[in-house]
């Protein structure tokens, strides 16, 4: 609800009394104080903040969390081969102000007589990791580990970094172990939280 | 702004004055406001909790069996224990709503196995999550998640794992939202735990 100031009220045609006019201005005061404990998130004591803040800042200080989120289209398949490198599944740029970030991938995997390994790196440094295939798992999900079958498994890999001001980059990276692997319904989210 | 020396103070000359500090103060933004002036009560939650929106979260610790008679997404079932519902309406994941819910997050888990499909090499196993806005269930066609497949042998347990970021793009209205299974071959899914979170976040999206 916006600040509403009363309009002056003609003073005894137009002369000025200071009773009048200190009457006015705590009027005027109330009504300011009460405006702004309405605006839920300004109070009296608020501190005006300028020059117009950068759009980066802008932010931070109406709430305290941001989103990005980056998806495949649903269905369609992404084909790594083998790289020793790891291959980018997806990838998001967030140009934060210095926050946690909790990054999310989450997709399904198609293996074609291969393992692989996906994980999440932020700005290049890998964060977590899961590989599957060429380990001896033993019963739940033995996909990829036999040669000429094919397996099909979900994905999510979760970590949560702090990182500084700046652009921060966030990837899923995918390495087979030999030969193609398809994913699909991929999806990389980040949670960015001002701590 | 004060007043300058000499200047007439009459109801018209305040009330311009007033009027400009009026406007001035109703134009300030969330953005012009220094870092940790506000206190903890002035900043919106992370999480609204108000009116219909609220975190949800269910699951199982049970052994059920889905059988389905016919193949594909079209056939789905939803899977016992795995929906969450919000109270009366449900509520609108609104990006301009200044204090409501603009994403869910959304953390889904199953353990199931495939079962009674005689072995079939290609035997596969769909999961997907689903809302329903008021007016029917619709498929997130980006959760499909398939386990099985030749790996798979009949009485093996497979873990499956959805997590989703739901935006205004993907759904406005929402009242609930489920876990639902279809097959690629007729015959018995069995699900054993699992657990399902909805948190509608009050954030910016980016």
């Amino acid at each position: 609800m916006p600040v509403r100031i009363p309009r002056f009220r003609p003073l005894n045609g137009d002369v000025v009394e200071i009773n009048d006019l200190n009457e006015v201005f705590q009027e005027i005061a109330g009504d300011i104080t009460s405006g702004l404990n309405e605006h839920s998130f300004l109070r009296a004591g608020f501190v005006p903040y300028g020059p117009q803040p950068q759009a980066a800042a802008q932010w931070e200080r109406s709430s305290i969390m941001r989103t990005h989120q980056v998806t495949g289209t649903a269905g369609s398949p992404f084909i790594s081969d083998e790289n020793a490198a790891g291959q980018v599944v997806l990838e998001l740029q967030v140009d934060t102000v210095g926050a946690m970030l909790h990054c999310t991938a989450s997709f399904q995997a198609d293996f074609q007589n291969n393992g692989a390994r996906f994980w999440i790196a932020v700005n290049g440094a890998t964060c977590t990791e899961a590989t599957i295939g060429d380990i001896d798992v033993n019963g739940r999900i033995r996909v990829g580990s036999r040669p000429s079958l094919t397996g099909f498994a979900p994905f999510s890999l979760d970590t949560v970094q702090a990182v500084p001001p700046g652009t921060v980059t966030v990837q899923l990276l995918l390495q087979s172990t030999g030969g193609s692997v398809t994913i699909r319904n991929r999806e990389l989210f980040v949670l960015e939280m001002i701590a | 702004m004060p007043i300058q020396e000499g200047t007439s103070i009459d109801a018209s000359a305040l009330n311009t004055e007033l009027g400009a500090l009026e406007t001035e103060v109703n134009n300030i933004t969330a953005g012009y406001i220094k870092k940790n002036s506000l206190r903890a009560e002035q900043i919106p939650s992370a999480l609204p909790v108000f009116g219909n929106v609220e975190p949800l979260t269910g699951g199982k610790s049970s052994t059920d069996t889905l059988t389905f008679a016919a193949t594909g997404s079209a056939n789905r079932q939803p899977v016992t224990g795995m929906t969450l519902t919000w109270a009366g309406a449900g509520f609108t994941v609104n990006s301009t709503d200044s204090y409501g819910a603009k994403a869910i997050l959304v953390l889904c888990n199953i353990d199931s196995s495939i079962a009674d499909m005689g072995g079939t090499p290609d035997t596969q196993v769909y999961y997907a999550l689903e809302y329903d806005d008021g007016v029917s269930w619709n498929l997130i066609s980006r959760t499909e998640r398939r386990g099985g497949g030749a790996r798979l042998d009949p009485d093996e347990y497979q873990d499956v794992s959805i997590r989703t970021l739901l935006t205004p793009a993907d759904v406005t209205d929402i009242v609930a939202i489920r876990l639902t299974c279809w097959v690629g071959v007729t015959g018995d899914v069995i699900t054993r735990d699992g657990n399902i979170t909805a948190l509608p976040l009050y954030c910016e999206v980016v």
